[in-house]
Order: structure tokens, then C-alpha cells, then sequence
């Protein structure tokens, strides 16, 4: 086994429902794997597991070739970060930052200043005897990571960590705190439903859905070569025609209708302007599938439209 | 090692529940057993003859209608005072005024309560003194009258703070935006008490009842002193059965006993069932939205009055302590002294040794309650489990059933054990009224706290006593103060239970007041009062400097 982190067999049940089931995954040294899916599909519990926070019902996880069975959660090399940043809210922010090298009985002196240095590396430098409820969401965050970053992990386990920031918060927390985390090498598993800061973060994407991982592999293959449906209508990313699979980016709007190659009708049904494009956000009419495409041409919302692959497109426009 | 793990919580809880089922299980067959007096040959004669009988049934109805009239007036003034005056009260000292009542023991209120409305009472000599009235006995009998309304009286003073106590948490989640929502649909302010208020006070409200209604119909202390000698309350005639001279009549104690824990089970069931689906446990807030509060009107009047309801009967008891002479119809007192306190400390030395009893008492009750307390709030606040509301009613018993029938079960299984006559034995029975109490204020805590803060602390590598120390106790400090109070209060209050178990054997400062109360000598029992409300403050200030020294610093 090459991999830093291994998984075989994992499977979890609650109720006897099925919540997780794994049967593997490898994650390599200081590679960062982000976990997307909708709501209630086990992300949360997969990094529970891997936390050591719930047991597995069969399976088993290896760190660095180490199996994890029968370690407690103290003991693992693992940290686990929450969606809200959970600060002690008794303690200023240093002795929030300290708290797992206090854990470790590391002496006092020394605790603080790790815990000072480390505070200088997030950005929160001088809010040490500040307390949680005095330091705004992005801070709390900084200072959430400090604290799990202090004790070296080998591993951390990210769960929505900037669910509670706002827009423009999040990402520029989510550049930041990835390139904090490339800079240390730390392997990380982290999970969100937000599609565009999954893609942001990760250098491999696992897309889950009831307990199971669909597809794991980098953005470009995840768009260009959906492993089933369920991902590539997770993604928008395009649609499936028997057995092959046209994604969005080859597909463009076409005013007249070509016979010879393959048209599609479709309806708008949201357009949005960002980043100096239009995005169109067509509904197939025969199938469900939404797709989102960017055009120059201007529509409405109801507008009846013919998509049409670009190669077709380009070989007319090359006959005329 | 995997059972244990998984079955963490029913580790947590089982201290406090084998003690409780224990103890409540095995005073309550006891009590039965020698009801029918199992011992010779077993009947239930003497059922027979106390429901045939008028003392019994009479003195039966008397004790359900003061406790129901003190409870229900109890919670309707509270929550009048609790919704009128919130935003005031949410501060520290008008908070503290409110509830400084529940600092003094029952009888000792009512003690204070007597000095104001007796017929030689305070009010009474104002009336003379403005010559609105000629002479004492034109002032109407409130104490030790037929209607026990100097009882009712005692306890609604008593049982409006803690209705506001019970009360205050849940008007500081009821959230603003709900409120709102229904004034921009259109709704009065009625309509905002029954669709946002109703859900969530009327389930704490239930339970409040169940609390304050199984306490007044079995306690003994207050009836004792202010009723009147027909009819008694059920507790008192209990008490002279069981101690009285005439030991044929020791079987109908404990028969009248059984008969109102089966009348108070039944009265809880029936009302428990009307409720119950309506008492679901609502969250509305994490408690971190910040409600500006708009002021009320007439909420400063309403405050008032709490303020002088609780420094009237306070200011009187003091100046009555330091007082030597006091002339019916007299606005002042004629001489003081210090006589009073003189007399009691340094005159009585049984009082030094009852002091130290009390004390002793109530540090060891106070140890078991959060030794018994903490694991069973945790295992309550961050686990669902199958059973867990009945492990919830069973903790809640030992105050749904009168605590004297269970002590009158166990009294002689303790003499066996050589628990009873001592004061380690008092302590043990101390605990029924306190156990309840301690784990329902410190679940509260823990879930205010939360279960993730352990999970991110293990998580970092802490173990679970140093996550407890640094994360969870110094969390748990308001609550563990305000149990403290609350825990020392109840035990400094028991008479019946502490003579009973104590055998005499055991002095507490209760069982000494009620000898003083019967000399009349007001200098003396007042002063004895005001004692009654220090303890509980010194105690308090020991555990505060105690918890100072296992807390971690918070300085650097």
C-alpha cells in the first residue's frame, strides 16, 4: 500500500439503514480530498469514522499503514474541525489555540509560545486574550484551525467549515486556508455541499450520494467523463445519450436546426450574468436534466431553445 | 470494553438511578408492608378504618385544597410577574431581588410572614397606629386559622420566585422573530401569548405544577407552625401517629401515607396523560441571538412590588432581631439591643453544635448530589436512548412522592443498617428532596454547553476527566452555584425527614428552631431566622473557593 490513507470495507448503519458503505478509498501524503453530496448522503459520518468520534460496523482504516482498530480518538493522528468553530467560549483565544498541547501536558511557557506562533501563521496575531463572542466569523474560523493545526495531525477532517461565513468571506477564507494547508502538508478530508468550493479546494473530488461514493477522481475528469448520471446531473455537467455522454462545454445554442447531426430542444429556465458571461441554466424537454451553458446571445426565461454540439456547429459553418 | 462503550450512558446514569429506585422503592414497600402490618398478621383494617373514618378524609381534602390553591395561585402570579417585568429581570440584582425569598427555609418565611400579618403583627399595629382600628382582635386571623390562609399565604411568597426561576429561562429562548412574525400577520398580543408563548411555558408550567403540588400536600414543616390544631394537614397527622404516645395508631401513619402517594400518583398520571402531547421538549434558539428587549408597561410597578414583597418581611425580621421592646401600635421599636442574637449564640450551646450539624449535613449532601448529579445530567442532556423517559420520571420521583412515607419505609432498614440516629443517615434521606433538583439544573447546563465541545476536546487529544476540569466544569459553574443555594436551602428546610431519621439523636438547626418558635420570645427567633439565611451564603462562598482551587487559571 503506497497510500497515506486507506479505507476497505467501511460500512455504518443507523437504525438498520444503511448510511455509509465504502468498500475502498485511498487518499495520498498532503493531498487534498474534498467530499461532496447532498445533505444526509454520510460525508459527516465518514469523517466521524476517520475521527474515531463513531465506530465503523466492519472495515477497517489504515493511516500511514497503521491500522486504526482499537485507537482512541485521543490517540489518532487525526483532527476533527466543525462547522461552526466551537471555541471554548471560557477561554481567551490563546488558551483556545493551546488547548490540545495542554492535553498533551506540554508546560505552560512552552504552550504559549507555539501557540503564539501558530496564532502569527493563521493571521489572528493580537487577538490572543480576546475572547470567542468578541471576534467576528472569519476569525473564529482562523482561530478553529490554529487550535487543530497546533498538535501536528497528520490528518484533518474539515465539515463544512465555512458554512456559517458569508459569501465573500468564504472564499477568501477557503484560498487562504488551502494554501495554509499546502504550505504544511497536511493531508485533508473535507466536506461540503457547495459544488464550486469543492472544486476550489480539492485536488481530487469524491462525490457521494446515499452512503455511496460515486465517482472520485480531479474536477476535469469528474466534468468530461461522469462515471453515471446521478453525477452528471449532480454536476450539470451535461447528459447522457444511451451510452454516451455529451458534456455541457461541447454543447452550444444554434439558431436554425441542422438535420443532419443531433438537436436537442430545451428550455430556459434561470440565466444569470457573472464573471462578463452569460450563463443560460436549459432544461432538456424530454428528459429532466438541467444543463448550464454560457452564451453571448441574450434570452428569457421561458425561451424555447435547439442546442447542438459544436463540432456540428463548426463543420456546417466550414461547408457554408 | 465494546459493551461499555456503547452503552456509555446507561454507565453515566446508573448511580443516581440505583439509588433512587432503591431508596424509593424500598421506603414505599416498607411503608406498605407495615401499613398492613405485615409483621403480625397481615390486613388492611386499617385502610378500612381510616376511610371510614372523618379525621382522615377531612384532613385528606384540607391538604389537596391548600396545595391546590398554593400552587395554581403560585404559577398564575408568577407568570404574570415573569411576562410583565422580563426585561428587568434579565439583569443581575433585580434578578437577585426576586429571588432572595428562596434563600430562607419555608418555615422560616412563613415565620416572617407571621410577624407581618398576624393579629399582633406588623400590619395590624399600623392600622391602630393610623386609628383605623381600635384593637388587635378586630384584625382578621390569618395565621393558624381553619382555612390555612396563613399557609397558602406562606407559600405562594414562598413559590413565586420559584416559578420566575423556572420560568426565566424559557422567556430568555422564546425567540423575537416568532413574535414578530405574528404581529405582521395581523395577531394581537394574545395571539402572540397563545401561538409563540403557550407551546413553550405551557409544558414547563405542567411540570412546575406537579412540583410545587406534590411538595405543598406532603410537607409537614409549614403546617406545623402556622395551621391551625382543626383540621391538620395530612403530613402534620401523620406526625402525631407516628410519634405520638398511642403506638396502635403507628400503622395509620403509614397507611395515610401510602393512601396520598397513591393520591398524588394518581393526580400526576391523570394530568400527565392530558398533557401529553402536548410536552415536547421545544429548542427554539441556540441561545445566541441577542433579543433587545423593549420595555413593558408598568414593568418598573411590577417590579416594585416583587421588590417589596421581598424586603417588607426582611427589613422586619431584622429590625425585630435587634429589638428589645416594641409597643402594639408603636411605627418604630421602643428599645433595641442585641439581646436576641446574644442570647442565641452565645447562651445556647446546643446551637453552635446545631449549626456545625446543619453544615456538616448539607456539604455531604451537596458532595453525593454532584457525584450522583453530574454523570445522570450528562447521560441525559447528549444521549437518546429506548427508556430514557422513564428513567427521567423514575429520577424524578423521590419529589412526585412524599419523601416522608419513603423515610418512614426506610427509617427501619436504616436502623438496621446503623444509618438511622446518625447524621450520615440524614444525609442520605436529605438527598430525595435535593437529587431531582441537582440533575435537572445540571442538565440543563450540559445542554447549553453542548455535546460537540466534547467531541472537538477528544478529538484534540484531550482524556475525559481533564476534558471535564477544562472544558466542561468552569461551563457548569452557574449552574452548579445556583444548585449549591438551592440544594442547602432544602436541607437546612427538613424537619420532618431530620427527626425522623435522626431519631433525635441528630440536632439540626430545624429541629431546634421549632422549640424556639413556640417561646415567643421574637428577638431571639428572629435572629435564629436571619441565621437561617447566612448558612446557605457561607456555604456557598466555601464552595466558590473551593472550585477556585481545582479550576484551572484562567490567568497567565
Amino acid at each position: 500500500m503506497n497510500s497515506y490513507i486507506e479505507l476497505q470495507n467501511i460500512t455504518k448503519h443507523f437504525k438498520k439503514q444503511s448510511v455509509l458503505n465504502i468498500p475502498s478509498l485511498s487518499i495520498n501524503k498532503g493531498e487534498i480530498v474534498s467530499i461532496v453530496g447532498p445533505s444526509g448522503t454520510g460525508k459527516s459520518t465518514l469523517l466521524r469514522i476517520l475521527a474515531g468520534l463513531e465506530e465503523p460496523d466492519s472495515g477497517q482504516i489504515f493511516i500511514e499503514n497503521q491500522s486504526m482498530a482499537g485507537i482512541t480518538p485521543q490517540d489518532r493522528p487525526v483532527v476533527y474541525m466543525f462547522q461552526e468553530s466551537l471555541l471554548f467560549p471560557h477561554m481567551d483565544l490563546l488558551e483556545n489555540v493551546a488547548f490540545g498541547l495542554k492535553m498533551r501536558r506540554v508546560n505552560k511557557t512552552k504552550r504559549y509560545e507555539l501557540s503564539r506562533n501558530m496564532m502569527k501563521r493563521v493571521g489572528i496575531e493580537g487577538l490572543e486574550s480576546r475572547y470567542p463572542h468578541e471576534i467576528s466569523g472569519g476569525q473564529k474560523q482562523r482561530a478553529a484551525l490554529a487550535r487543530s493545526l497546533i498538535v501536528n495531525p497528520k490528518v484533518l477532517l474539515l465539515d463544512e467549515p465555512f458554512s456559517n461565513l458569508d459569501t465573500e468571506l468564504r472564499k477568501e477564507t477557503r484560498r487562504w486556508m488551502k494554501r495554509l494547508l499546502k504550505d504544511e502538508k497536511i493531508t485533508v478530508l473535507f466536506v461540503t455541499h457547495d459544488l464550486e468550493e469543492a472544486m476550489a479546494m480539492g485536488d481530487r473530488v469524491a462525490i457521494f450520494r446515499d452512503g455511496q461514493m460515486q465517482q472520485f477522481a480531479v474536477p476535469e475528469d469528474l466534468y468530461d467523463s461522469p462515471a453515471n448520471p446521478f453525477v452528471s446531473s449532480f454536476l450539470h455537467a451535461g447528459f447522457w445519450m444511451g451510452d454516451r455522454f455529451i458534456p455541457s462545454s461541447t454543447l452550444t445554442i444554434c439558431n436554425e436546426v441542422n438535420d443532419t447531426f443531433h438537436h436537442w430542444k430545451a428550455e430556459i429556465v434561470e440565466t444569470f450574468f457573472q464573471d462578463s458571461k452569460n450563463h443560460l441554466v436549459v432544461c432538456l424537454n424530454n428528459c429532466e436534466h438541467l444543463i448550464t451553458l454560457t452564451s453571448e446571445k441574450h434570452k428569457k426565461v421561458g425561451d424555447q431553445v435547439i442546442l447542438q454540439e459544436k463540432e456540428a456547429v463548426n463543420e456546417k459553418g466550414g461547408k457554408e | 470494553m465494546k459493551w461499555y462503550k456503547k452503552n456509555n450512558h446507561y454507565l453515566l446514569l446508573s448511580p443516581a438511578l440505583i439509588f433512587t429506585v432503591c431508596l424509593v422503592g424500598c421506603g414505599l414497600i416498607m411503608a406498605f408492608l407495615e401499613s398492613i402490618r405485615a409483621f403480625e398478621s397481615p390486613s388492611f383494617d386499617t385502610y378500612q378504618e381510616l376511610l371510614a373514618g372523618e379525621t382522615f378524609i377531612t384532613s385528606l381534602l384540607y391538604s389537596l385544597c391548600i396545595a391546590l390553591f398554593s400552587t395554581l395561585i403560585s404559577i398564575i402570579i408568577g407568570l404574570l410577574l415573569v411576562r410583565s417585568t422580563f426585561p428587568v429581570l434579565k439583569r443581575l440584582f433585580p434578578k437577585l431581588i426576586a429571588w432572595t425569598p428562596m434563600v430562607f427555609p419555608h418555615f422560616v418565611w412563613g415565620y416572617m410572614l407571621f410577624l407581618l400579618f398576624s393579629q399582633s403583627g406588623y400590619f395590624s399595629s399600623l392600622l391602630n397606629l393610623i386609628g383605623l382600628m381600635d384593637d388587635k382582635v378586630n384584625f382578621p386571623i390569618l395565621f393558624k386559622d381553619p382555612f390555612g390562609i396563613g399557609i397558602i399565604l406562606t407559600y405562594v411568597w414562598k413559590e413565586v420566585p420559584f416559578v420566575i426561576l423556572i420560568l426565566m429561562p424559557v422567556y430568555e429562548q422564546l425567540s423575537r422573530s416568532q413574535k414578530e412574525l405574528v404581529y405582521t400577520l395581523g395577531g394581537k398580543s394574545w395571539d402572540v401569548f397563545w401561538h409563540v408563548e403557550r407551546p413553550y411555558v405551557f409544558p414547563v408550567l405542567y411540570e412546575t405544577f406537579f412540583i410545587i403540588f406534590t411538595f405543598v400536600v406532603s410537607a409537614y414543616e409549614v403546617p406545623a407552625l402556622l395551621g391551625a390544631t382543626y383540621p391538620k394537614m395530612i403530613s402534620v397527622l401523620t406526625f402525631d401517629w407516628f410519634f405520638g404516645s398511642d403506638w396502635t395508631k403507628q400503622p395509620d401513619a403509614f397507611a395515610a401515607m401510602i393512601l396520598l402517594t397513591l393520591m398524588t400518583v394518581f393526580i400526576v398520571f391523570i394530568l400527565f396523560t392530558l398533557t401529553k402531547n402536548r410536552r415536547i421538549f421545544l429548542i427554539q434558539t441556540n441561545g445566541e441571538n441577542k433579543e433587545y428587549s423593549k420595555a413593558k408597561k408598568y414593568e418598573k410597578l411590577f417590579f416594585l412590588l416583587i421588590a417589596i414583597s421581598t424586603f417588607l418581611p426582611l427589613t422586619l425580621v431584622f429590625i425585630t432581631s435587634l429589638t428589645k421592646k416594641w409597643e402594639y401600635g408603636h411605627l418604630l421599636p421602643d428599645f433595641i439591643s442585641t439581646r436576641g442574637w446574644h442570647v442565641l449564640l452565645v447562651n445556647s450551646p446546643q446551637l453552635q453544635e446545631a449549626v456545625l450539624t446543619s453544615m456538616g449535613i448539607c456539604i455531604l449532601v451537596l458532595i453525593i448530589n454532584l457525584l450522583l448529579g453530574i454523570p445522570a445530567a450528562k447521560g441525559l442532556a447528549f444521549y437518546e436512548f429506548r427508556g430514557k423517559s422513564l428513567i427521567e420520571t423514575i429520577l424524578l420521583t423521590p419529589i412526585l412522592i412524599p419523601a416522608i412515607a419513603i423515610a418512614m419505609g426506610v427509617h427501619l432498614t436504616f436502623i438496621r443498617l446503623g444509618l438511622a440516629n446518625h447524621w450520615s443517615g440524614v444525609a442520605l434521606v436529605h438527598l430525595l428532596p435535593t437529587l431531582p433538583y441537582t440533575i435537572k439544573i445540571l442538565r440543563a447546563g450540559y445542554e447549553r454547553i453542548g455535546k460537540q465541545q466534547e467531541e472537538v476536546a477528544i478529538s484534540l487529544g484531550g482524556h475525559p476527566l481533564r476534558i471535564f476540569q477544562s472544558v466542561y466544569l468552569p461551563q457548569l459553574m452557574p449552574s452548579i452555584r445556583s444548585l449549591v443555594f438551592l440544594v442547602t436551602v432544602i436541607s437546612l428546610s427538613q424537619y420532618f425527614l431530620t427527626a425522623l431519621i435522626g431519631g433525635g439523636a441528630v440536632t439540626t438547626m430545624a429541629i431546634l428552631f421549632f422549640p424556639y418558635f413556640k417561646t415567643a420570645d421574637d428577638s431571639v427567633i428572629a435572629s435564629f431566622s436571619i441565621l437561617f439565611a447566612i448558612i446557605p451564603i457561607v456555604i456557598y462562598l466555601m464552595v466558590e473557593v473551593i472550585f477556585r482551587l481545582i479550576l484551572p487559571k484562567q490567568t497567565r
